[in-house]
């Protein structure tokens, strides 16, 4: 089944947003993410990119500064929504496992 | 030894791994990408080095455009950081390559991949690939000519191996928008099982044998054109191709000139668009030149071969004449055309006497009837919007007292015009004279052709 855009996070999607909740340099949150899961998740400078258009697109980042060709970002309140929202749909799927 | 090789390489917009594979492969053996071009690629002897390359498709990013130098830019930077370095590209596909020993992809989506390379490709390649192939089919060239004007195709292997080129091409082109169309069908259902894109390899050897087929046919088609119309023809025929080849690599290499400096997209597409009017306008002017010359250098001859002249329809003496006669065919048919033109007359309302014939042997049956199809339309021309109205076209004689098996005759405005198109086994004759034709002079083309077959 096709996923609405931003209505269910993709693992990437999830990490990018996370590591927004302080403001960061776009490059920076590939290390980031790759720190904060072991190395389990690691997101390649396309994908980031492309995201980080497309969450800006979608009002869940807004930019906060640039130096150079480096800009910074940091979570929205509209991102926090989508942020919640894919952790409680994460926990559930958490809890129904457990039962 | 060479520190700078150049490398023709042409593969199919999506197939990513095929380039990635081919640039991973020379790097091993030390040659390294400098610069992407049309249809030639620059390689720089270095160090052997294991290093990863990427095909990265960035559909909004322009071959035109200098206002997208920031974004690519910061796009560039991003890949730096992971260590990615941008080493060449084309409009909207970009190559880099890291050193690093497994190097986290640039593309780690599989979907936003997906989607990437589909806006991409649908922009920057279906569109004009499409444009080609109307402009190669609709402009008389294309292999549909076969079908229409066989008797013009298939009786000289110029015109037989012209087809083949553009129909190879064409078939080549459809084949491969069909191979992208069932590629993203399957990637798009992978990527939406969690899976990654297909590979891209299906369709690569096809899609190289297609080419060798193209540069084999080309390459045949100069050999017959200076075989049947001689050595100078066939150099034009190269020469033709060879500037065809430049062009293509040119008008790239200018583009991202323009755009480098800062020329606006606008300005770019028009002085691209432009360019390519002004040398397919000159190109075609050659190709036109080039027959006007064929066709001053024709009459060489001195009408000794000629079936039947003036002569034979009427009295013409004191009336001077030059002569030109052209034999070609295949495994398919032959052609015989002969032509006698009046000379030496200097009074522009004078009523000139001339007489050309053309004698198709084609075996019986459904190319047969084709070709006859051929010649009965060609003779509607240019009156057909009111001329079947006022009687203008072939119409079918009675062919009991001749040897052919049907006839017929061409009418202007309702009144027989002196042309004529005669059918016997095997062969059909067109013979047209520009002197008021009389009753019997259907017969006597009749005796003539038939005594002569």
């Amino acid at each position: 089944m096709a996923r609405d855009k931003f209505k269910t996070l993709t693992e990437q999607m999830y990490y990018i947003l996370l590591c927004l909740r302080k403001e960061r340099c776009g490059t920076d949150i590939m290390k980031d993410v790759s720190e904060m899961t072991a190395g389990r998740v690691k997101i390649g400078p396309g994908t980031l990119y492309n995201l980080l258009e497309q969450f800006a697109g979608a009002g869940m980042i807004v930019e906060t500064g640039s130096e150079g060709r480096k800009r910074s970002y940091v979570i929205t309140e509209e991102g926090q929504r989508a942020l919640r929202a894919e952790y409680e749909r994460l926990l559930l799927q958490v809890k129904d496992f457990e039962a | 030894m060479k520190d700078v090789k150049r490398k023709y390489v042409n593969y199919m917009p999506f197939d990513y791994e095929g380039i990635e594979d081919l640039l991973e492969r020379e790097a091993r053996a030390g040659w390294h990408l400098e610069h992407a071009g049309a249809l030639f690629w620059t390689f720089r002897k270095g160090e052997p080095v294991d290093s990863t390359y990427s095909v990265v498709y960035r559909p909004k990013v322009s071959a035109y455009d200098p206002d997208d130098a920031d974004p690519v830019a910061e796009f560039d930077s991003f890949c730096e950081e992971a260590g990615w370095k941008y080493v060449s590209g084309r409009g909207k596909v970009r190559i880099y390559r890291s050193d690093e020993p497994d190097p986290v992809p640039i593309d780690t989506d599989e979907e936003l991949k997906l989607k990437s390379m589909r806006k991409s490709i649908l922009g920057s390649y279906i569109v004009p690939m499409l444009l080609i192939v109307v402009l190669l089919n609709a402009g008389g060239s294309g292999p549909l000519c076969i079908l229409k004007r066989p008797a013009s195709v298939l009786s000289n292997y110029n015109g037989m191996l012209s087809m083949a080129v553009t129909g190879t091409l064409t078939l080549m082109v459809l084949l491969s928008f069909i191979v992208f169309g069932l590629w993203l069908k399957k990637s798009t259902v992978s990527v939406r099982d969690g899976g990654s894109c297909a590979s891209t390899s299906v369709f690569r050897k096809g899609y190289k044998i297609f080419e060798v087929l193209i540069l084999l046919f080309a390459a045949l088609w100069c050999l017959a054109f200076a075989y049947e119309e001689g050595a100078f023809f066939g150099i034009i025929g190269a020469a033709l191709i060879l500037l065809l080849i430049l062009f293509v690599m040119g008008v790239g290499q200018m583009t991202e000139r323009f755009r480098a400096a800062g020329l606006s997209k606008a300005a770019n597409m028009l002085i691209t668009i432009a360019v390519v009017v002004v040398v397919v306008g000159a190109l075609t002017q050659l190709v036109t030149w080039s027959f006007y010359t064929l066709e001053d250098g024709k009459w060489d001859r001195d009408g000794s071969q000629m079936i039947m002249k003036v002569s034979d329809f009427r009295e013409d003496a004191g009336r001077q004449y030059k002569y030109s006669h052209r034999e070609t065919g295949t495994f398919l048919m032959s052609l015989k055309e002969a032509e006698q033109e009046e000379t030496g007359v200097s009074d522009p309302d004078a009523w000139l006497y001339d007489l050309s014939y053309e004698i198709l042997k084609v075996p019986s049956g459904n190319l047969y009837d084709r070709c006859l199809d051929q010649w009965i339309k060609e003779g509607i021309g240019f009156e057909w919007l009111d001329g079947n109205e006022k009687g203008t076209g072939y119409r079918e004689k009675d062919a009991a007292d001749l040897h052919a098996d049907r006839a017929y005759s061409y009418y202007w405005n309702g009144e027989e015009d002196g042309t004529w198109i005669l059918c016997y086994p095997g062969a059909i004759v067109r013979v047209e004279t520009t002197f008021e034709p009389v009753a019997s002079d259907l017969e006597k083309i009749d005796e003539k052709v038939a005594a002569a077959l």
